[in-house]
């Protein structure tokens, strides 16, 4: 096959008529589509509102108040451990 | 649609926007229906897998890359849906071309046109429809739908060289096909002029 058939077969495919899928069809899928995006959004939204602006910085001391009560509590036992 | 505005398209997307998902699909939707009705041959299957398309776009949107090119993606997902769908429904290429009922009548020719136009288009998505899947979705996606070879080669998951041999060969079935459909009219032809 020559190289001009090929484009004329591609020319030719690419002026075919195409099927469309029904209206009805198609706005059910836009509808299903709009609800999974806006629950997405929802869910979004209240991951961000359980966790306030200065969350970060409260679990940030907490952690550190944490470690000080366990580094006491580890050299008390050591400190213990050495009567024995 | 051009690489900057679909970018933009993409990140506002992957932010969720309702107006951007419209946009993409109001640009692919008849696309993505035209290939996949091709494809299984069937309108039911068709509306199914493209329900199916747009519902994986929406689920993973915020997973997107930033620079996802959206014609490649949507077309794998359908295509990958409908290689699903033959293996649950062990279906594969033993139907007879069932388009011919999908097809939308043309407004402006004349009745002779038309239907000259309608003889050779219903014998090319006849010989289309009977060509093999792995050369029917090559010549879909680079002669209807536009793509590059190289996205059409990520789209059925080979290489750019593969895809260029896929794509010889189907065009010279393809030709094959039209030649056999055509010969038996012009058989007849000879008939009735003798």
């Amino acid at each position: 096959m020559t190289a001009n058939q090929d484009d004329g077969i591609v020319r030719t495919l690419a002026g075919l008529r195409s099927p469309a899928p029904s209206a009805d069809r198609v706005e059910r899928t836009r509808s299903r589509c709009h609800a999974v995006l806006a629950q997405q959004r929802k869910r979004q939204g209240s991951l961000r509102q359980e966790r306030p602006p200065g969350a970060r910085f409260v679990d940030a001391m907490v952690l550190g108040v944490l470690a000080v009560y366990l580094a006491g509590a580890v050299s008390e036992a050591v400190w213990l451990g050495s009567f024995f | 649609m051009d690489r900057s505005a679909e970018l933009e398209l993409v990140a506002r997307l992957r932010a969720g926007y309702p107006d951007a998902f419209d946009l993409v699909h109001s640009e692919f939707n008849g696309r993505l229906f035209a290939f996949l009705a091709r494809l299984a041959r069937r309108r039911d299957v068709a509306e199914d897998l493209l329900e199916e398309t747009w519902l994986r776009l929406v689920e993973h949107a915020n997973r997107l890359h930033d620079d996802t090119r959206l014609a490649p993606w949507l077309f794998t997902v359908a295509r990958n849906l409908y290689v699903s769908y033959c293996r649950s429904r062990m279906l594969e290429d033993a139907h007879a071309p069932d388009m011919m009922s999908l097809w939308p009548g043309s407004p402006r020719r004349s009745p002779f046109e038309e239907t000259a136009a309608s003889e050779f288009e219903r014998r090319l998505e006849a010989a289309l429809a009977a060509l093999p899947i792995a050369y029917r979705e090559v010549l879909l996606l680079v002669g209807i739908e536009g793509l590059r070879p190289a996205e059409a080669a990520k789209v059925c998951g080979i290489s750019g060289d593969a895809l260029r041999q896929r794509l010889s060969r189907a065009r010279a079935l393809l030709e094959q096909r039209l030649q056999d459909t055509a010969l038996p009219l012009a058989v007849r032809f000879k008939e009735v002029r003798s």
